[in-house]
């Protein structure tokens, strides 16, 4: 008998482990291929929003990485080849108590690539700002999306620092 | 018709004819604001190493072109600054920096989508104090850009 529940617990920790290892696959598969890469990592906090919306008209998909401190948050910029410039004029602002925010285009799922000079090279619009220590990557369908991205994330930011 | 008339008679018919003929429209200056407000002109005083031009543009296109050409001669490490009554810009001669100015928050994001659109990296900064927005457009490595020379 006791023989007999021993195997019974061995059987439904095997069956828990095996159904949170399909839940969590299941997870993986509708994020985004940013979000794959940094979820892992403690030092960040990283979501994946699909169809986040825009305005009124505007729906796209956006992953969002949130670093945990002051100390990190230049670490990471330089991380994805943000330039040193901008991080400088982010300090700046900082200090000044000005609000500040930085745009430019990656290469797709690559925030650390900078896009090269080829016109069919998928982009995609990146964000950020030291008001909340998020960079923002938006899978951006077309430059005319990116641009009302950028306004609408742009003035959100002024109006609410 | 007497003889000492007819000069006098054919300089004023020569004269009538000759202003007639001017195909030169003259609007009112209502009508030259709405026209200006609607339409795509812009007119720009700019210096380049310390030598100023005044130009007029008209049309996006044409606008898009003048901004090309200004931005070849900052990566060719000319001193560019570009001035409308409301945006002045300029670049950092030693660095591919191009900064413009301007309190009107559309000509802002309008910079500085237009320079995202070029490759640079772009911060907009804005002043609560002054309501002024800065965007500061961080080009790629000289050694990438395309060495334009202008004639």
């Amino acid at each position: 008998m006791k023989k007999n529940v021993t195997i019974l617990f061995i059987f439904i920790a095997i069956l828990s482990l095996v159904f949170s290892v399909i839940v969590m696959r299941l997870h993986l598969s509708s994020v985004s291929d940013v979000y794959r890469r940094y979820a892992g990592d403690e030092k960040l906090a990283v979501a994946f929003v699909k169809d986040y919306r825009i305005g009124d008209s505007i729906t796209v998909d956006v992953t969002t990485i949130t670093v945990k401190d002051s100390a990190s948050w230049e670490v990471f910029l330089r991380s994805i080849n943000v330039n040193e410039l901008t991080i400088e004029l982010q300090r700046d602002a900082k200090k000044k108590g000005n609000i500040s925010v930085s745009t430019a285009y990656r290469v797709k799922n690559h925030p650390e690539i900078l896009p090269s000079r080829k016109t069919d090279e998928q982009l995609d619009l990146i964000l950020f700002s030291y008001q909340d220590y998020t960079v923002f990557i938006f899978d951006v369908e077309s430059k005319k999306q990116a641009h009302l991205i950028a306004n609408y994330k742009r003035k959100d930011y002024i109006n609410k620092f | 018709m007497k003889s000492k008339f007819k000069p006098i008679v054919m300089l004023a018919a020569f004269c009538f004819v000759a202003i007639s003929c001017q195909k030169e429209t003259v609007v009112d200056t209502d009508t030259a604001f709405h026209l200006q407000q609607n339409a795509f002109v812009r007119c720009i005083n700019y210096n380049i190493d310390d030598v100023s031009f005044n130009v007029t543009i008209f049309g996006e296109h044409n606008w898009q072109l003048f901004l090309d050409e200004m931005i070849a001669l900052t990566q060719n490490g000319h001193k560019v600054t570009i001035r409308r009554s409301d945006v002045s810009a300029s670049n950092d001669k030693s660095r591919n920096v191009v900064v413009f100015e301007t309190t009107n928050e559309t000509e802002a994001h309008k910079w500085c989508n237009e320079m995202i659109d070029k490759g640079y990296e772009v911060t907009m900064t804005y002043d609560p104090r002054t309501g002024k927005y800065t965007c500061t457009a961080i080009g790629p490595d000289r050694t990438d850009s395309q060495s334009d020379t202008i004639s």
